[in-house]
C-alpha cells in the first residue's frame, strides 16, 4: 500500500487525489439507486437471499473493524490497493461523486445524470485476478453450483456462489495472457465474479452503470474522448486501430484520463450493469436522474462501453454504446450455451467498482443476479 | 528427423499421395463418399425427418439445435438418456423450435441403460449418438441395423477392437444408402476447408511435414477427490458422471479431446495410417482417483518417410491454443485457433478465418440425405484419424514402437460386454499407464 502510494506521488494526476483528499469524508446520506420496484416480482431465490446476508454482514462488520483501528473515522474516498487470496490486487481509484449531461444516441436522448461517489478499478481486470474465480477448485454443475451430493460436505459459503464451469477452448484466443485483461466473461459471469470478490475482501463489488462508467471516462471532458477534440493524441491513450491490429495488451501501459485510470477507450471492451434501451430519457421519463441503472429484463442486450483494440477511433469513444448479442457465443457447441463464456469475443473484458455506500442486502442480491443470464 | 527410428530412406515423392486414404481408400474431400445412389431421386426424402438423439448432454442438445436449425423439414422425434435430469433440455428446444417437438407428450422420452434401442426403434429417421463414447460401437451397430442416418459424435472407437466394429457399421451403412458423419468439425470448419483447397492445388508445394497441437486448460468434466463420493452411489456411477477422467470411458484425452489436433494433422498428411509411432506422455499434474493421462507427444513416420508430431495437453492453468505448423516444399501453411494463413516466399499469399464448423457439417449431411446421397466420413477418414490416436496413445502408454500393422492388430479391449452395462456392472480403473511397464495388447 504504501509503495502504491508513493508511485502515485510521481504520477500526474496526484494533485488531484490530494483535492479528494481534502474534500473530506464520504457523505452519509445519499438516496438510493432507481431501482424499479418491479424487480423482485419473482420474489427472491431463498439461496441467493442467505448468501447476500451473509456478504452483507462480513462487508458490514469489516467497516466497523476499520473504523475502530481508525479511531472511529470514516472510510476515506482515497486510492487503494485490495488484495486478493491468490495473490493478485486490484487497485482503485476514487471518482468523486458529481453531475454531468448525458447524450445519447437519438437527438432527445439528453438527460441530467448525478452520481454519487465511488471507487473504479484503476485498470481492466486481469488473468490474474479473475482466474482464480474463473476455474473453481470443485466442478460445478453447468448454473455453478456444486455437484448436489457435495453440498453437504461444503463448509465455506463462497463456494456456493455460482462460478464457470472449466472453459472448452482456450479462452486466449492464441494470445499472451500474463498480465493481460481477462476475457470473453459473460455478464452473469462479471456478476458473479463481483459477489465473489466481495466475499472474499469484504468491500462491496460490483459491475458500474452505464452512467458511472461513462462518467469516469470522460473525467470532466464533453469531448469524444477524454483526451479531448485531437484524434492525433489518441495513439498514446488507447489501444485500438480496427482490423489491422491483432491483439490485445497488457493494461495501463498508455495515458491514464485525468482520473487516473487506464485504458477506458479502446484494449477491451468493458461489462456494464445496464440493458440497453434505445432511449434513455424515454425510458426514465425524467430530465434528471440519480444514480440511473437500467436493470435487465432479458439476456439481450446489454451495455458495453470503451471499444475494445480491434475497433476504429470512432468506435471507442466516451459515449459510443455497444450492444451485447447472442451471436457473441456462436461458437459454443452445446445447448443450452455456457452461461459463463463468449467464445467469440477476444475484445470483451470488465472493470469494476466499490460504491462508497455501503447498498442494502436487497440491492446487492439485484446487483449480483441479474435473473436474466440464460439465453434460451 | 535424425531421432526418428527410420529403416527406410524419404521417398516421398509427388502430391498424389495426398488423395489416398489408409483404411477404405477412398478419396478425400469435402464428401468422402457423396456417390449418388441409382434411385437416388425415389430415395430422396422430401418432408419431415424424425430425428432421435441419444445422450442429451450439452453435444446432444447442440447436435439437435443445429441439425433443426439446417434443415426445417427436422422433428425432434424422440431422446433418450440414462439421466432423467436431462429431460428438461427438451422443453428449451421446444421452445426455440415452436412445433417441432413431437415425442408423443414424452412418451418417446426414454430413461435408462437400453434407452438408445428405444429411440432407434421409435420410428426416427435420423439417430444422434452423442452419449458417453464407449457406448458409441454398440449403439452405432444398432441404429444401422434398424436402417437410420446416423451422426456419431467424436470420439466414437476407445480401443481398436471398438475402432474395427464401427468400420464394419460404416460399411454397412455406406452399402444400404444410409449417411453417417462424424462430429470431427475441424474438416467442416470453411477456413481450413478453402486452405485444404489451396494446399490441394500446391500452394505450398508437397507437404513435408506437420506438427499440430490441442492444448486446453484441465477437463472440462471436472472430478471431486473420491472421498466425496456418497456411500450409495456405485463405481459405475461415479465413472459415468466423470467420464472424462476415465481411460475405460473416454479413451484418454487423446481419444477425448486431443483427437481433433490430431485429425487436423492428418487431414493435413494425406489420411494415411502412419508406419511407425513413438511417443511419450505422463500424468503431470494428477487428478486424484483418474487414470487418464494429460499430456502427450507423438511422433508418426509415413510410408514414404515424411513425418508429423502431436503435442497434447490439458492442465489448468496452462498455455492453451490449438494449431498447426505445415511445411511444404515451397513454403508453408500455419492454422492457429480461428484463424490460418498460407506464406511462399516470406510473404503471405492466402489468410483465413472463421468459426468452427458445427453448422457446416449437418449441412452437408443433411443435404446429401435430402439429395438422396450418401455421406460417409467414418471410412478412410475419421477412422484413420482414430487409429492414428490409438497408435500414438498405445505407443505412448507402453512406450514402445508402435507399427501400423502391430496398431490395427491390437485386441486390447477396455471395457468388456458394454451392451449390459448399468450402474450396478462393477468398475474399476486400470492404473494409470507407466511406459515401460505398461504392455501393448
Amino acid at each position: 500500500m504504501i509503495r502504491f502510494v508513493r508511485k502515485f506521488q510521481t504520477s500526474p494526476i496526484f494533485p488531484f487525489i490530494i483535492a479528494l483528499l481534502c474534500a473530506g469524508t464520504v457523505a452519509q446520506a445519499e438516496t438510493a439507486p432507481d431501482i424499479k420496484p418491479a424487480l423482485a416480482k419473482d420474489g427472491f431465490d431463498e439461496e441467493e437471499m442467505r448468501l447476500a446476508k451473509a456478504i452483507h454482514k462480513r462487508i458490514l462488520d469489516y467497516q466497523g473493524i476499520k473504523k475502530k483501528t481508525n479511531n472511529g473515522k470514516e472510510e476515506e474516498l482515497i486510492a487503494f490497493q485490495d488484495p486478493l487470496a491468490s495473490g493478485a490486487h486490484i487497485d482503485m481509484l476514487p471518482v468523486k461523486g458529481g453531475e454531468f449531461t448525458w447524450c445519447g444516441e437519438e437527438k432527445d436522448d439528453i438527460l441530467k445524470v448525478s452520481l454519487s461517489p465511488f471507487w473504479m478499478s484503476k485498470h481492466e481486470i486481469t488473468w490474474e485476478a479473475y482466474e482464480p474465480f474463473m476455474l473453481s477448485p470443485i466442478p460445478r454443475q453447468k448454473d455453478g453450483q456444486p455437484l448436489d451430493f457435495m453440498r453437504a460436505q461444503i463448509k465455506n459459503d463462497i463456494e456456493f456462489i455460482a462460478r464457470p464451469t472449466p472453459p472448452y477452448h482456450p479462452m486466449t484466443f492464441g494470445m499472451k495472457r500474463d498480465g493481460h485483461p481477462a476475457l470473453s466473461m459473460t455478464q452473469h459471469a462479471a456478476n458473479k465474479y463481483c459477489q465473489w470478490l466481495s466475499f472474499q475482501t469484504g468491500h462491496f463489488y460490483r459491475l458500474p452503470t452505464e452512467a458511472e462508467w461513462e462518467f469516469a471516462c470522460r473525467a470532466g471532458s464533453d469531448t469524444n474522448s477524454s483526451w479531448g477534440a485531437d484524434a492525433q493524441k489518441a495513439g498514446e491513450y488507447a489501444w485500438f486501430g480496427g482490423d489491422a491490429s491483432t491483439h490485445y495488451n497488457v493494461p495501463g501501459k498508455k495515458k491514464p484520463n485525468s482520473l487516473g485510470l487506464h485504458d477506458m477507450h479502446g484494449n477491451v471492451l468493458e461489462w456494464t450493469l445496464d440493458q440497453y434501451v434505445p432511449n434513455r430519457r424515454k425510458y426514465f421519463a425524467k430530465d434528471k436522474v440519480h444514480n440511473p441503472w437500467v436493470k435487465a429484463t432479458k439476456p439481450y442486450p446489454h451495455v458495453t462501453k470503451g471499444g475494445h483494440w480491434q475497433q476504429s477511433l470512432k468506435e471507442i469513444s466516451a459515449a459510443t454504446r455497444h450492444q451485447s448479442t447472442p451471436v457473441w457465443k456462436v461458437a459454443d457447441p452445446q445447448r443450452p450455451r455456457s452461461l459463463w463464456y463468449h467464445t467469440t469475443t477476444p475484445w470483451l473484458g470488465l472493470r469494476i467498482v466499490r460504491p462508497a455506500k455501503i447498498p442494502t442486502v436487497e440491492e446487492m442480491y439485484h446487483y449480483w443476479n441479474s435473473g436474466v443470464e440464460a439465453d434460451e | 528427423m535424425s531421432h526418428q527410428p527410420s529403416e527406410k530412406k524419404s521417398t516421398f515423392s509427388r502430391r498424389n499421395f495426398v488423395k489416398k486414404g489408409a483404411l477404405g481408400g477412398a478419396a478425400v474431400g469435402l464428401s468422402p463418399l457423396g456417390i449418388p445412389l441409382v434411385n437416388a431421386v425415389e430415395k430422396a426424402p422430401k418432408g419431415k425427418l424424425k430425428v432421435g438423439v441419444v445422450g442429451l448432454g450439452g453435444r446432444g442438445g447442440g447436435a439437435v439445435n443445429d441439425i433443426m436449425n439446417i434443415d426445417s423439414g427436422t422433428v425432434l422425434w424422440a431422446a433418450g438418456d440414462i439421466s432423467k435430469d436431462r429431460f428438461k433440455k427438451i422443453e428449451g428446444i421446444s421452445k426455440k423450435f415452436s412445433g417441432r417437438v413431437d415425442t408423443d407428450g414424452g412418451k418417446r422420452e426414454f430413461v435408462g441403460f437400453d434407452a438408445y434401442q428405444k429411440v432407434i426403434d421409435s420410428g426416427a429417421d435420423i439417430i444422434i449418438l452423442t452419449t458417453t463414447p464407449a457406448f458409441r460401437p454398440v449403439q452405432f451397430e444398432a441404429a444401422v441395423a434398424a436402417g437410420k442416418h446416423v451422426f456419431i459424435e467424436k470420439p466414437y472407437a476407445l480401443d481398436i477392437p471398438g475402432l474395427h466394429s464401427i468400420v464394419e457399421t460404416a460399411k454397412k451403412a455406406q452399402s444400404a444408402g444410409q449417411s453417417v458423419l462424424t462430429g470431427l468439425v475441424w474438416r467442416y470448419t470453411p477456413h481450413l476447408m478453402e486452405m485444404d483447397k489451396r494446399l490441394q492445388d500446391g500452394a505450398i508445394g508437397d507437404i513435408l511435414n506437420v506438427s499440430s497441437s490441442y492444448c486446453g486448460g484441465g477437463r472440462p468434466n471436472q472430478m471431486p477427490d473420491p472421498k466425496f463420493k456418497p456411500a450409495e452411489m456405485s463405481d459405475m456411477e461415479w465413472a459415468l458422471r466423470f467420464w472424462q477422467n476415465f481411460l475405460e470411458l473416454s479413451g484418454d484425452g487423446v481419444l477425448e479431446y486431443h483427437i481433433h489436433g490430431i485429425d487436423r494433422m492428418a487431414w493435413w498428411m494425406g489420411d494415411q495410417l502412419p508406419v511407425r509411432c513413438y511417443a511419450n506422455g505422463a500424468n503431470i499434474a494428477p487428478v486424484k482417483g483418474a487414470n487418464n493421462w494429460d499430456s502427450c507427444n507423438f511422433s508418426y513416420e509415413y510410408a514414404d518417410g515424411r513425418t508429423s508430431s502431436f503435442f497434447g495437453r490439458q492442465i489448468r492453468g496452462t498455455y492453451s491454443a490449438s494449431g498447426d505448423n505445415i511445411v511444404g516444399t515451397k513454403g508453408r501453411a500455419v492454422a492457429q485457433g480461428n484463424s490460418a494463413f498460407i506464406e511462399v516466399d516470406g510473404k503471405k499469399i492466402w489468410e483465413g478465418k472463421s468459426n468452427l464448423g458445427y453448422q457446416q457439417e449437418h449441412e452437408i449431411f443433411m443435404k446429401h440425405i435430402r439429395e438422396g446421397k450418401v455421406f460417409n466420413d467414418v471410412i478412410g477418414q475419421s477412422a484413420n484419424s482414430h487409429a492414428i490416436a490409438l497408435m500414438g496413445r498405445n505407443a505412448a502408454y507402453s512406450g514402445q514402437l508402435i507399427t501400423g500393422e502391430q496398431i490395427m492388430a491390437s485386441k486390447d479391449v477396455l471395457l468388456k460386454d458394454i451392451k449390459n452395462l448399468t450402474y450396478e456392472t462393477p468398475f474399476k480403473a486400470r492404473e494409470s499407464a507407466v511406459p515401460g511397464k505398461t504392455k501393448f495388447l
